[in-house]
């Protein structure tokens, strides 16, 4: 976040008729106040939250995705690659309701290949897996938001 | 370049098509006036009358995609979309995230895509359809209306496109340069319907709650200020269902 952004948020709150805004971000954390600006460092954390409070809840999963992300037995984990959201927005494993998900555990990918949709405002993002591998865990529900950098599939290297 | 046909089923399927006959490196855009199959989110249909409407896709290859600012793309590009329509009647208005509306009822819908591969390159593909010339928006889940219903003036659909495509071009430019400026937030935010009034909405869980709408963050999401405290909704996670200052 740059300054201009900054200070875009503080005209927004001045003029939005609320007292406080609160955004957490993967290296920082910015309150917002009326009458008082605070801008907080804090350590990095794997999953950051949302701003303020937490939005909805979940959508209900599509219904060709499995319910629940599952593990794949015997991967080991110091040598699983990550790979994570390169954005905020709404996580899809597939393209729509009615096609299978893109990648399953268990399933071999190579670089390059879809593993999912991040959506952000009506904008969906197709994303790649970025290494070759095997697809031992999936994270993330599907239908759910997800933060900038949120780890998504764990790859057991080819 | 731009491709026409007299019909199609979805200009967004055939789009990569034309962009890759343009030499796949270059913008490229697909109209057509009769659209069988077109499509929103999630492949959800989008009716248009034959002949009377437009609906195009445009193909603007991403030099340097960077998603995090995608959202930031998203608005830029719903703002320029309005400003082309606003040509005509000059009160219409954006309702997250991004229909174009006036007076409530919706004139035209965007859809976003980002396709290709980082190998072969990265695109965004965007689907417009506009109610130009269609007067009968019967039996339809929500309001709609047209420029012809708002104006009274017949549109020529070509010109149209012209004017969209102009404005979407300066927008992506002004983008490429610099991705992260916040103005196109502003902008947005100014052009948002029924902001800082009083709106009834859905959230996922089925809950109605009533709130202002504050604007959006640089993220996309919608700062609904509701029972004393801020929420940042995901599209899909609140459904705005009325404008209680519309009458």
């Amino acid at each position: 976040m740059d300054l201009k952004e900054i200070q875009a948020l503080i005209k927004f709150v001045s003029t939005a008729g609320v007292d406080e805004v609160e955004i957490n971000r993967k290296d920082f954390k910015l309150v917002i106040k009326k009458n008082a600006i605070q801008v907080t460092s804090v350590a990095p954390v794997a999953m950051p939250q949302p701003i303020a409070l937490p939005a909805a809840q979940p959508a209900a999963a599509v219904a060709a995705a499995p319910a629940s992300p599952a593990a794949a037995p015997a991967a080991k984990a110091d040598n699983l690659i990550t790979i994570k959201s390169p954005m905020v927005g709404t996580f899809y494993r597939s393209s729509n309701p009615d096609t299978p998900a893109f990648v399953n555990v268990g399933d071999e990918v190579k670089s390059g290949k879809v593993v999912c949709i991040i959506e952000a405002m009506k904008l969906f993002n197709e994303i790649e897996s970025e290494v070759s591998g095997r697809i031992v865990k999936v994270l993330v529900e599907n239908a759910t938001p997800v933060e900038y950098d949120q780890p998504l599939f764990l790859v057991e290297p080819a | 370049m731009l491709f026409y046909t007299p019909s199609c089923g979805s200009t967004q399927d055939l789009v990569p098509l034309c962009a890759r006959q343009a030499g796949g490196k270059h913008p490229a855009a697909l109209l057509t006036f009769h659209q069988t199959q077109g499509r929103g989110q999630q492949n959800r249909p989008w009716e248009a009358e034959p002949g009377k409407n437009l609906a195009m896709s445009v193909w603007l290859p991403l030099k340097n995609p960077k998603p995090e600012f995608f959202p930031l793309l998203n608005m830029g590009l719903t703002v320029a979309c309005l400003k082309a329509l606003n040509q005509h009647p000059s009160d219409i208005q954006i309702k997250w995230p991004n229909d174009l509306r006036h007076n409530g009822a919706k004139l035209a819908g965007l859809l976003m895509e980002v396709q290709g591969d980082t190998q072969s390159g990265k695109a965004l593909c965007m689907g417009i359809g506009v109610n130009a010339n269609q007067t009968n928006f019967e039996n339809l889940p929500q309001p709609a209306t047209s420029l012809l219903n708002i104006s009274g003036q017949t549109h020529n659909l070509m010109d149209l496109a012209r004017s969209i495509l102009n404005h979407l071009q300066n927008a992506f430019t002004a983008w490429e340069k610099q991705p992260d400026d916040v103005m196109f937030m502003q902008d947005y935010n100014n052009l948002t319907e029924g902001k800082n009034g009083l709106w009834e909405a859905e959230t996922q869980t089925g809950q109605i709650i009533t709130g202002e709408i504050l604007g959006v963050d640089p993220q996309g999401r919608l700062l609904f200020h509701s029972d004393n405290r801020v929420q940042a909704f995901h599209h899909g996670m609140i459904r705005l269902k009325r404008n209680l200052s519309n009458k």
